[in-house]
């Protein structure tokens, strides 16, 4: 029975988020439209800088795969629903350990569905994500912030000159200025048992330890960033679950 | 009964789409459906750890599951007014008609021509044998019918002053990543329409008023309190999880004030007088004002409405009788503007779409006239509270009887 008065506990824990970028920003928008650039960047409504939550999860969820993979925890193939959990019609028995068995997820036949240690944080298809991730939004009022745009050209490698056509603009955010961008990640609660599971948040705060840049033109020296994570305790515990995936 | 009044502002951009059968376009939504409330409301109390969804009863059962359950209306675009209150929304009625070539409500910023109302003027010329064919008060072009949601606010000197409201939208693109080529996954790029966190490249916030009706005084009280906690976090609409759909929700708790007999002595007083006015060209044969008072039901959101088990976008006589438990063989259905269009959902709890549904469009006008006015009045002030046809806890079905708007006559275009 449900009394709302009597529900007073606070649902989800926040981990508060920043990331401050030390070189520039490119995240392009597409089918943007009012810039000169070829590749404008993406912004709110109000014209304020952001890095879209989709991408942010996104990375997050390549970064936690590749760690859990690594502890030999077996993890489907994102993005394709198809190759996702649960594994339907599939005889992955990698996959049918108690530990992924989720409370109260059932197949039409009754048969227990799985989902492994990624899709019970991120979700897929079939599966709610049990991790809320904020756009992070640049605190800087857009009227501060000049308009960027960063020529590039590709040289042809036989002439060693400019190619034909090839002469593009990004338009990215001030260069060097350490923009802060600010945002939170939300857990559910895992004080029940269909909630978000424990090992989450260190799974999540190791992944973002790997994540050094976001956005376009990476490898050209655009989005690298620093972290800057609020306080969040995590159970020693939580560490200690993640290393029992039967790594080698 | 009490109402809870609902004041959402976005604060990032709202995925409220809607999916028209056969189609693979999502296309934002100009409002926030009853339905995505009620479900948001529903799945937040159900997080809770401490929630026994197996035992029977309580407050849950009470809002979403019984008969009479609590009545989420749909949250329509408003602003707030000077002093920082949030401003009525209402919505036109599908009688309302503006300029073709400059359309919209009158103001000093814009050369619109004005919105005007043509239901009791239509009414009065088809009751003398008249032809009627409104044209512009202003240039006597030509019209045709105007739309949308609009606030009424006093300026200055004590002058209504009427501003369209509408949600500004735009395309978010988005694309899924293939892990082991890091590039574009096939068949994952896709577009989504939002609606914008803001208007007016951010000098509006966007707002939506909204209510939730129920008959419990302390339920009603524990479920604006729930609303309000400060922990909530409040999401609405599809991509939740990833950045979309963050929304402030505050509720207020008033009680329901109804004066719906101050509405139908309004318009049968501007219904007799106009109809006077029309006797220049002649005084008909029979009078139709004869011993009957009228009033009309203005459908405030889509209504799926049904006549002997048959989908329909008329609310008939006997369909009013039997909805609102009135014996009247005398009451006379005038005129009915009304269309329709395709609803689909998806139902979150059962994890499974909702049947695709026929639905009269919001807007939708039917002028009723009966001699035995009295007998209706408590029936038509239930009717506005708790909707008719299906699906009303959900915001289906909501109505107004006798719109101010239809007061607004050609001369006078707002």
């Amino acid at each position: 029975m449900v009394q709302l008065s009597r529900l007073s506990q606070v649902l989800q824990t926040a981990m508060p988020l920043t990331a401050v970028i030390d070189s520039a920003l490119c995240v392009g928008a597409g089918g943007s439209t009012g810039s000169l650039a070829d590749k404008p960047i993406v912004r709110l409504a109000d014209g304020r800088l952001l890095i879209p939550g989709s991408q942010l999860k996104g990375r997050l969820r390549h970064e936690c795969e590749k760690l859990a993979r690594a502890l030999g925890w077996p993890v489907c193939d994102s993005p394709v629903a198809e190759t996702m959990c649960p594994q339907i019609g599939r005889d992955n028995s990698e996959f049918q350990r108690t530990d992924y068995q989720l409370a109260g997820k059932t197949f039409a036949d009754g048969e227990p569905q799985h989902h492994c240690l990624v899709c019970q944080i991120f979700g897929n298809p079939t599966l709610p994500s049990r991790l809320i991730v904020d756009d992070l939004l640049c605190v800087e009022d857009p009227k501060n912030l000049p308009e960027v745009l960063r020529p590039g050209v590709t040289l042809n490698r036989r002439r060693r000159t400019a190619e034909d056509q090839k002469l593009y603009f990004l338009e990215t955010s001030p260069v060097n200025v350490q923009l802060p961008f600010v945002g939170h990640l939300y857990f559910q609660s895992d004080s029940s048992q269909s909630d978000c599971p424990p090992y989450a948040r260190a799974l999540v705060l190791a992944a973002l330890r790997h994540i050094h840049a976001l956005g376009g033109s990476k490898s050209a020296g655009l989005g690298w960033l620093t972290w800057q994570i609020g306080n969040i305790e995590i159970d020693q515990r939580a560490w200690k679950s993640l290393k029992v995936g039967d790594a080698p | 009964m009490k109402e809870i009044e609902l004041t959402i502002r976005a604060l990032s951009p709202l995925a409220i789409g809607t999916r028209k059968p056969g189609g693979s376009v999502s296309e934002a939504q100009d409002h926030i459906p009853g339905a995505v409330i009620r479900g948001a409301i529903a799945a937040q109390i159900l997080q809770y750890p401490d929630v026994d969804q197996i035992q029977p009863g309580g407050d849950f059962q009470q809002l979403f599951l019984e008969q009479e359950a609590a009545i989420f209306s749909n949250a329509y675009p408003s602003a707030r007014n000077h002093q920082g209150d949030i401003l009525p929304v209402r919505l036109l009625p599908a009688t309302a008609v503006s300029s073709k070539s400059n359309p919209g409500f009158c103001s000093s910023q814009s050369d619109s021509y004005g919105v005007f109302d043509t239901l009791i003027d239509r009414f009065c010329a088809e009751g003398h044998d008249h032809l009627y064919d409104p044209n512009c008060p202003r240039d006597g072009g030509r019209v045709e019918p105007y739309g949308g949601f609009y606030t009424v606010e006093d300026d200055d000197d004590g002058n209504p002053h009427y501003r369209p409201q509408k949600v500004e939208t735009r395309l978010l693109t988005r694309v899924g990543i293939n892990r082991r080529r890091a590039t574009a996954q096939e068949n994952i790029l896709y577009g989504i329409e939002v609606i914008s966190e803001t208007r007016k490249k951010g000098q509006e916030e966007t707002l939506f008023a909204g209510t939730i009706r129920l008959d419990d005084e302390a339920l009603a009280r524990a479920l604006a309190n729930f609303i309000n906690a400060p922990s909530q976090n409040w999401r609405l609409g599809g991509s939740a999880s990833r950045g979309l759909g963050k929304v402030e929700m505050t509720a207020r708790l008033q009680d329901v004030n109804s004066d719906v007999e101050d509405r139908i002595k309004q318009f049968n007083y501007y219904l007799h007088k106009r109809w006077k006015l029309w006797d220049v060209f002649g005084e008909p044969q029979n009078s139709l004002l004869d011993d009957r008072q009228f009033f009309t039901l203005d459908l405030q959101s889509d209504a799926i409405l049904t006549d002997r088990w048959r989908r329909t976008t008329v609310i008939s006589a006997a369909m009013l009788c039997q909805e609102a438990g009135v014996a009247d063989r005398d009451l006379q259905l005038h005129a009915s503007y009304s269309s329709y269009d395709y609803r689909a959902g998806w139902n979150a709890a059962w994890g499974l779409m909702k049947d695709i549904e026929l639905v009269t469009n919001r807007g939708a006008v039917y002028l009723f006239s009966t001699p035995r006015l009295d007998q209706w009045l408590p029936a038509l002030e239930r009717l506005e509270q708790r909707g008719v046809g299906e699906r009303t806890p959900e915001g289906f079905g909501q109505i107004r009887v006798c719109d101010e708007f239809h007061t607004i006559f050609r001369e006078e275009a707002k």
